[in-house]
């Protein structure tokens, strides 16, 4: 059973994995294609809203099929981030809770990255992995794909304020994202047709308004918030489905047309039945006449292989999250340095590997505490002397370094498992601070590796 | 020339009758930051338009609330706060 966690708990090391496999998706091509993997799903969620043919009404919202159709497409999403880590799950965002302990944490560099900032229109997100620049998270750069643009810019584009409290005059929604007690009377609507609706909006529209700029087009995936917001919108609707067992669970009144019916089939999957506009056909991955998807396939999520991490029975989100690997290897250590300034020698800290093997996969984090962290290089040291530059200095004003790094976030990681090194023996760790004035102190850094 | 005189005001009421025509569905109007909304009948719903340009939209099934790709993600009371938020969407970008 795969488990979807909450986005606020999960470990440094599940956020390198999670982001390094929408990366990596964002520059996987299918064969012949010129759109990524990532791009196709962006296109689909914008092709679903123009259709002709056996739907002619907007197939994933405003209808009952919002429901059923993402969770198919989160399904699909997350089946896709699988094939890059089998350890990946999508989390949820869980902005129930109305409190920005659960909203701001995600806006960090090493996260989901941060409101925006810049740009002419100074909506531009401008560091962390979605940064249209290259940078230490995402040597490739995030740029939106030409033909998916709602408005002019490569960059990904977000609201410039995350305190949009007082840009919603909507006294049911009065908290900066959410309130729990509205969650709740969604939650009590007595049937679907009632609480679908409740959901679509407010909550689950206001959210992508507030995130602004790519969030509020239909090519909202664009922004990859999409996903722990959908998986949160999902999570609503599988807890609204088990306390209300006893009722008919989908569309019991028969709204919406062709394509929100329980046994209609949902476009993309549905055999070529319906038709998107043509500039958006061509950017679609292709799907066998044989996959097929009906609302009544997608009522239960557990039969689908995921749980929430806090519904009744599902598993150790630890266990599930992280699934022990064939030849994985874990070492740490918490030498407690101070860094000393200006010193190119700087301090180094070992970490000895008994186990032979040669690497398959690595993910180095580091905590280290610094007033000016572009003052900084770090750099690991493998047992055979090879060496992988983590962070290089550069013009970085903000404080501390505390991150995973591995082979999708550094091409010397990369090169490490390409060439299948050694692992037994010493690694070393080696933190330098090159420029005056500011200093800092390395905590702990740790290893995890895989062999074969 | 009584003849050529007839043949102008001819000509001067066919006008009228075109201009007519061309306002007769429109069902309300209003200008807002600078646009031309419009209401028009149709044969099986409402259409609203931007500046004579059509903008799509559709009814939630459950609700009856408008809503549009053109500016998703809101469910509007009316056609002309449909169009309200396309015209301010296209005037921040």
């Amino acid at each position: 059973m795969n488990v979807r966690k909450n986005a606020a708990s999960l470990s440094t090391l599940e956020w390198e994995r999670l982001l390094g496999a929408i990366i990596t998706l964002k520059h996987t091509f299918a064969a012949g294609s010129t759109v990524s993997v990532y791009d196709q799903f962006v296109a689909i969620h914008m092709g679903v809203t123009a259709l002709t043919g056996a739907q002619t009404v907007d197939g994933a919202h405003g209808g009952p099929a919002f429901l059923p159709w993402h969770r198919e497409y989160l399904k699909r999403m997350e089946q896709a981030l699988q094939s890059v880590d089998p350890r990946v799950s999508i989390p949820y965002w869980n902005w129930g809770l109305g409190g920005d302990a659960e909203t701001v944490p995600l806006f960090q560099d090493a996260r989901m990255g941060p409101m925006g900032s810049g740009g002419a229109n100074g909506n531009q997100v401008m560091s962390g992995y979605f940064a249209q620049a290259p940078n230490a998270f995402n040597p490739l750069g995030w740029t939106i794909h030409t033909a998916l643009r709602p408005f002019p810019g490569a960059a990904l584009q977000r609201n410039s304020s995350l305190d949009t409290s007082t840009a919603w005059p909507d006294p049911n929604w009065p908290g900066p994202w959410s309130s729990a007690t509205a969650i709740t009377t969604i939650l009590a609507q007595p049937t679907f047709n009632l609480f679908r609706p409740a959901l679509e909006w407010p909550p689950h529209g206001i959210v992508h308004v507030r995130m602004g700029r790519h969030m509020t087009a239909m090519t909202s995936p664009n922004d990859p918030i999409f996903f722990l917001h959908h998986a949160q919108v999902d999570r609503l609707w599988a807890r609204w489905q088990q306390t209300h067992p006893g009722s008919v669970n989908y569309n019991p009144l028969g709204t919406g047309g062709t394509g929100h019916q329980l046994m209609d089939d949902i476009w993309p999957w549905d055999a070529g039945a319906s038709q998107t506009t043509a500039a958006v056909g061509t950017l679609l991955p292709s799907y066998p006449s044989t996959d097929t998807v009906k609302p009544v396939d997608v009522l239960d999520h557990r039969a689908l292989g995921y749980c929430y991490d806090d519904e009744p029975n599902c598993p150790c989100p630890d266990a599930a999250v992280i699934p022990p690997q064939p030849g994985a290897i874990h070492g740490e250590a918490a030498p407690g340095l101070d860094i000393p300034d200006n010193v190119p020698q700087g301090v180094v800290s070992n970490i000895q590997i008994a186990q032979a093997g040669s690497l398959a996969d690595i993910t180095v984090g580091v905590d280290i505490t610094h007033t000016y962290r572009g003052d900084l290089r770090v750099t690991l040291v493998a047992p055979s002397g090879v060496t992988a530059e983590l962070q290089s200095p550069m013009n970085d004003p903000t404080p501390n370094l505390q991150r995973t790094f591995g082979p999708v976030s550094s091409p010397d990681l990369a090169n490490f498992v390409q060439g299948q090194i050694s692992i037994q023996g010493q690694w070393t760790l080696h933190v330098s601070d090159n420029f005056s004035r500011d200093v800092g102190r390395l905590n702990s850094w740790s290893l995890d590796l895989s062999a074969s | 020339m009584p003849g050529k005189k007839k043949t102008a005001k001819k000509r001067a009421t066919k006008k009228k009758v075109t201009a007519k025509k061309a306002t007769v569905n429109v069902v309300r109007s209003l200008t807002y930051r600078g646009s031309k909304i419009e209401v028009v009948a149709k044969a099986v719903a409402n259409e609203v338009q931007v500046d004579g340009k059509a903008v799509v939209t559709s009814r939630d099934a459950d609700t009856g609330a408008y809503i549009s790709r053109e500016a998703p993600y809101i469910h509007y009371g009316s056609l002309e706060e449909v169009a309200q938020a396309v015209i301010d969407a296209k005037q921040e970008e």
